[in-house]
């Protein structure tokens, strides 16, 4: 069993590839590989299969270490564990709070130096970045109302444990808390925990909106699925097939971006109609309140990166 | 893939440890799978022990050394004596009750059978049962662990099929009390035909004051469930964490209360205990690499297929499912039945018109059964491991029981309005 | 030989302390996280830290129980086996063992070496530390299968 074997076998079969995400098969990340699945395959040249809901084990980052020793893998990952498992701090910057705060830019974000860059640096390692994809706003869902960044003091809530989700906690002056995902329903209903910050599809099935009754719609960080398979499977493809799979990757991205967004509006209507407050808080006021993540570099990330990030985007 | 199954049935006739034996097996798929590189066995393999919710297993194993070698047992089993030396299989009933209480402190059926055969496996013996019953009783009757929330088969379908955690956590209750029942009635009438622990006709009957002295003794051990029970619902801590409670309180009810936990017997609990733990964890870890192997060539999903069009009556439909969970889970770790089956049974059941809550409940229930049932589950190995039984003698002894928990699921299929209940009470329709 | 016997039984005894202290070790952690969220204190780092632990206690606890007997098998069949025979089939089971034991060791050690960059997302340590544990415990489970080979063979004509 060696690690360089592509998809493609003797000339003229069809290429395998395989998705593998851990999101359910409903979610706008899961229905997008399906569609990506189904146009490649239309095509005769591909077969494609789609992995949801974790079906095949691992966790993300397992299976993009995967893709990386050479299974045809292509998996959904994020700018942050690709930062951490690569060594590739910069990366950070996507998922940081308040630098992307619309989906849009993400047309503009690979044409960027800046975005090139972190895609050779990947390539060096092995794996390549295909696309970004909008995958929703993380706000905060609470048991007690949060109208102001003051009323999330000395809240227990759970959050991402990485530097991004340490440094968000400090200066929003909430405790940041580690549980499984699993455990945030029963931890809330147990008052063991005040709530959560995390993204509306996944509060929605993990039906929070029965024991959290507040969502400040924070919006602080702006999810991206980050596309990534290993080198091996896109250069064992022939040219034409290899630049029709990553324009269909790529394409449906962007579709799905779109739809995502358009998706996240309904569930706050779902979760109003669900009889949870929903409130608009004022977005300068956080961003004021974690303005000093940045002045300190709390994210160690490289000096003057926000501004080259934002000249190149044209922000 | 056959290649897997060759391995697979060969090592296990020629007596390997079942953990190599299913390592071995799912490592042979991948040296027949050239797209397949190695590095990904060691990475399923370690990526399996990579679960927090799996803590409460070692953590209630250590638990239950604990009790046993601080003499909170001693106490329990004492004020069992007292409660059932009129009943048939006496030591056997506590088993069931216990595990009953423990429903709602721990998530972990094997967690669960492992601490109750350390405890009362011992005395069991002694008492005349034979090693395949304490094994047998032990460990099913921990399924109303998995029942009785807070339950992590419960949690994981609810994850997975995106219903109401709230709402299965309601549902599980009363199936769990209703599964003490069956149970207890197998007990009685298999340890009567045995003639286990036969009540002594010349024990007078309990008086309340013999009981009330008795507990001055024995309260710490029964408030044990109870302190962990409050301790999860005045969120001091999440079920996961429920394990480290459990040993924190052993410890300080041995040392100070009793006063009988010594430096050399905490050490003996806890070689016991990693021990146990390492047992059963290399089991979980090796089944990695195949239960990738398996889902890589979709061989559930083809085998769920077939269930397809066979009927659209709801309740004919679930006990099909039912049945086909029963059969896999005897060869197919939990987790991996969930993960896998969860997605494609929960829409055809809904689609005709069941509850997903009243599915869950069964599902959860089924999948767990599949760590105790023979030739690969976890906890069956973990209780045989821990007494030293052969597994064919737990199997025999264990069909009354299994009997009887897919007698009562099988009648809870058609019964929602039992299991949705509470959950409706509390929820609302 | 006698060194060898000592060195051994240091090892064994070393293997045990470190299991012991590390499952100690991971009980306190989870007790003091729980406590520390009920007086609002953040820790970010103690699931994957807990994980770490568990992984490295699991599977050096795997080997102390595999050393001493206690990991079971199914000897349905083995059992009725003519007494030569059934050594010959225990040999043969170990040596297969072996095998898999040094297959896990190779690519557990490649497998770690290759993502040495991956960092935890919330420890600044290696995420190949938790890998290295099965690796790890494996080498100890080959010299715990040498033995059993040895005994296995000692005791070929009794
Ligand atoms: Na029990
Ligand atoms: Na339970």
């Amino acid at each position: 069993a060696g690690g360089s074997q592509s998809g493609a076998g003797a000339p003229g079969a069809k290429i395998a590839v395989t998705f593998a995400g851990t999101e359910g098969a409903t979610a706008g990340q899961s229905r997008m590989m399906q569609e990506v699945a189904d146009t490649l395959n239309a095509t005769g040249r591909f077969d494609v299969k789609v992995y949801v809901a974790g079906a095949l084990p691992g966790d993300t980052d397992n299976l993009v270490t995967q893709a990386r020793l050479g299974v045809n893998l292509v998996v959904p990952s994020d700018p942050g564990r690709l930062a951490s498992q690569f060594n590739i701090p910069d990366l950070n910057i996507l998922m940081a709070p308040y630098v992307l705060t619309d989906y849009k830019v993400l047309e503009k974000l690979p044409q960027t130096a800046l975005y090139k860059e972190w895609q050779a640096a990947l390539e060096a390692q092995g794996v390549v970045l295909i696309a970004d994809m909008f995958n929703g706003f993380r706000s905060f869902y609470t048991t007690t109302p949060v109208n102001k960044v003051a009323d999330l003091s000395g809240l227990r809530l759970r959050g991402f444990g990485n530097a991004i989700g340490q440094a968000l906690a400090k200066y929003l002056g909430y405790a940041q808390t580690t549980v499984n995902a699993t455990d945030i329903y029963s931890g809330v209903q147990a008052k063991s925990l005040d709530g959560c910050e995390i993204q509306a599809s996944t509060a929605d099935s993990y039906r929070l909106y029965e024991v959290t009754k507040y969502l400040a719609l924070s919006k602080h960080y702006m999810l991206q699925s980050s596309f990534v398979c290993g080198k091996a499977l896109l250069d064992g493809m022939p040219q034409a097939d290899r630049d029709l799979f990553v324009k269909t990757v790529y394409d449906a991205a962007a579709k799905y971006s779109a739809i995502i967004a358009q998706e996240e509006q309904g569930y706050y209507d779902g979760f109003k109609s669900k009889g949870m407050t929903v409130t608009e808080v004022s977005i300068p006021e956080f961003q004021r309140a974690i303005d000093s993540l940045y002045t300190n570099n709390d994210l160690k990330l490289t000096v003057g990166l926000k501004d080259r990030l934002f000249r190149e985007l044209g922000l | 893939m056959s290649f897997l199954l060759i391995c697979f049935v060969v090592f296990i006739i020629l007596g390997m440890p079942i953990a190599f034996v299913i390592g071995i097996a799912g490592m042979a798929y991948f040296g027949a799978t050239p797209i397949l590189p190695f590095e990904i066995v060691v990475q399923q393999i370690v990526s399996q022990s990579q679960s927090f919710a799996f803590l409460a297993v070692p953590f209630f194993i250590f638990a239950g050394n604990l009790m046993n070698v601080s003499g909170i047992t001693e106490r329990l089993l004492g004020l069992a004596r007292l409660v059932t030396r009129r009943m048939y299989g006496g030591t056997a009933q506590i088993s069931v009750v216990m595990s009953t209480l423990m429903g709602g402190v721990s998530g972990s059926a094997t967690a669960d059978a492992a601490m109750e055969t350390r405890i009362l496996g011992p005395e069991m013996m002694r008492l005349g049962y034979s090693k395949g019953y304490i094994c047998a009783v032990n460990c099913i009757t921990a399924l109303i662990t998995a029942t009785i929330p807070p339950s992590l088969g419960l949690i994981i379908f609810g994850f997975i099929g995106e219903v109401s955690i709230g709402r299965l956590f309601a549902a599980g209750i009363i199936p769990g009390i209703l599964m003490m029942l069956f149970l207890m009635t197998t007990t009685t009438i298999t340890s009567r035909i045995r003639r286990y622990d036969p009540p002594k006709t010349d024990a007078p009957k309990l008086t309340v004051k013999e009981l009330l002295d008795n507990l001055k003794e024995s309260i710490w051990a029964l408030l044990f469930p109870v302190i962990l029970i409050i301790g999860i619902r005045f969120g001091v801590f999440t079920p996961s964490e429920s394990g480290a409670f459990a040993v924190a309180y052993a410890l300080i009810i041995g040392k100070f209360v009793y006063k009988e936990l010594t430096w050399a017997k905490f050490k003996e609990a806890l070689v016991m205990s990693f021990k146990d733990n390492g047992a059963i964890m290399l089991i979980i870890a090796m089944s990695g690499p195949f239960s990738y192997a398996i889902t890589w060539v979709r061989l559930p999903i083809a085998m769920s297929n077939m269930i397809f069009g066979i009927t659209d009556n709801p309740q004919l439909l679930t006990l099909i499912m039912l049945g086909f969970l029963f059969i896999s889970g005897m060869f197919v770790d939990s987790n991996v039945n969930f993960l896998l089956l969860t997605p494609i049974f929960l829409p055809m059941v809904t689609s005709v018109g069941m509850d997903p809550v009243h599915f869950g409940v069964l599902m959860a229930t089924i999948v767990t059964l599949g760590v105790m049932t023979p030739p690969i589950g976890s906890a069956l190995y973990t209780v045989c491991g821990i007494i030293g039984c052969p597994p064919e003698e737990y199997t025999k002894a264990s069909l009354p029981f299994l009997v009887a928990v897919l007698l009562e699921l099988a009648i809870l299929v058609f019964l929602p309005q039992v299991v949705l209940w509470i959950p409706n009470m509390i929820f609302g329709p | 030989m006698g060194k060898l016997r000592a060195a051994y039984k240091f090892l064994c005894k070393a293997e045990m302390v470190i299991t012991g202290a590390g499952f100690v070790l991971l009980i306190t952690l989870v007790f003091l996280s729980a406590i520390l969220r009920m007086f609002r204190i953040s820790m970010s780092w103690n699931i994957d830290m807990a994980m770490l632990l568990l992984a490295w206690t699991a599977f050096l606890g795997a080997d102390v129980a595999y050393r001493s007997g206690q990991l079971v098998g199914i000897d349905l069949v083995t059992r009725h086996l003519p007494e030569k025979l059934r050594k010959s089939v225990e040999i043969f089971v170990f040596a297969v063992i072996l095998f898999a034991l040094v297959v896990i060791i190779i690519f557990g050690i490649r497998l770690a070496s290759s993502e040495w960059i991956r960092k935890y997302q919330s420890m600044p340590i290696p995420y190949s530390i938790v890998t290295l544990s099965m690796p790890f415990a494996a080498s100890s489970m080959v010299i715990s299968t040498i033995l059993k080979i040895r005994r296995c063979i000692a005791g070929f004509n009794k």
